[in-house]
């Protein structure tokens, strides 16, 4: 059962106090000023900033990703290496072990070209 | 307005200008919740920001068992309150009976008062109350929401709930009650 306070707070709240006492006069005060809204906006470019951050956030992970997939590939690579003892006689290879350097540049090539792809095509098909 | 399914899951599939949406739609109800929590002006932008960098990490995990805005409420409630633990700030409890006397006094109850002036006080009262009542009344008062949107959001019992409600608006009565008396003996 309700008391009598919490009955009057209800009646408040529903409207339908007829005769205002002391206190449904204080009630309504208080009901009133309960509805204005807290005195604090964010700024204007809230949104903004929260973007940014967010924009840095995936760029600093996917450079993780990269660096993550990079690490395991080299050791990959050396595990195989180092397990299987390979010669370098058959086919390409004998082509490639003549060339080191350009092996080296074909594998820098392929790094810049993705790397051009992410931070410059990427980005501005992104701003279109 | 775009509805909350649609919303999400443009968000979800990498849509930026759709999650600009989703804080423009819901920054008042975060600003509302952080402001009546957190006291120092300088803290509650970052904690807002916060709680949208927050929501857009867990997106993925919302189930649509509850409108979004309750699901955000609940985000921005819960970094509030973690926020107040973190430095250490006395989340305190209303006063008892034989304290309250120190809440409701007439000490300072000044002898000419505007309407203005009376809700400024009564807003400033309420910035007094403990951070889960002053959530609790902001939710219902300003928000509107229903009693289970808050039992979701604070994760309080409903009786809980009714009590805090019934019990802040008690006492902030009493304190109005004697300006009120003041202005009658004008």
């Amino acid at each position: 059962m309700k008391s009598a306070e919490e009955e009057l707070q209800h009646q408040i709240e529903m409207g339908l106090v007829n005769e205002p006492t002391e206190d449904a006069r204080a009630y309504q005060r208080v009901f009133d000023a309960l509805k204005k809204e807290p005195d604090f906006h964010v700024s204007l470019p809230f949104a903004d900033r929260i973007l940014a951050v967010i924009e840095k956030k995936e760029e600093q992970r996917d450079y993780w990703w990269m660096a993550a997939g990079i690490f395991l590939t080299v050791i990959a690579l050396i595990v195989s290496l180092v397990l299987t003892s390979p010669h370098w006689t058959a086919g390409v290879f004998t082509f490639l072990s003549g060339y080191p350097g350009l092996v080296v540049f074909g594998i820098a090539f392929i790094l810049l070209l993705h790397w051009v792809d992410k931070k410059v095509i990427r980005k501005q098909i992104r701003s279109l | 307005m775009i509805d909350d399914k649609a919303l999400v899951s443009q968000v979800l599939s990498g849509d930026r200008q759709a999650f600009r949406v989703l804080i423009k739609q819901n920054e008042r109800l975060v600003g509302h919740m952080i402001a009546r929590l957190i006291d120092r002006h300088e803290d509650r932008e970052e904690l807002c920001q916060d709680v949208f960098l927050k929501v857009y990490e867990k997106l993925g995990e919302f189930t649509f068992q509850s409108k979004l805005s309750t699901w955000i409420a609940t985000i921005a409630y819960r970094h509030g309150i973690n926020h107040l633990r973190k430095k250490k700030i006395e989340i305190r409890e209303l006063p008892q009976e034989d304290e309250r006397e120190q809440f409701v006094s007439a000490e300072n109850v000044e002898e000419n008062f505007s309407d203005q002036q009376l809700n400024d006080m009564v807003m400033s009262l309420i910035d007094q109350l403990p951070p889960h009542y002053k959530a609790i009344l902001t939710l219902y008062h300003v928000q509107e929401m229903s009693y289970p949107e808050i039992v979701e959001i604070t994760g309080l019992p409903e009786g809980t709930v009714k009590n805090y409600l019934f019990r802040a608006r008690q006492l902030l009565k009493e304190k109005v009650k004697l300006y009120l008396g003041k202005e009658e003996v004008l």
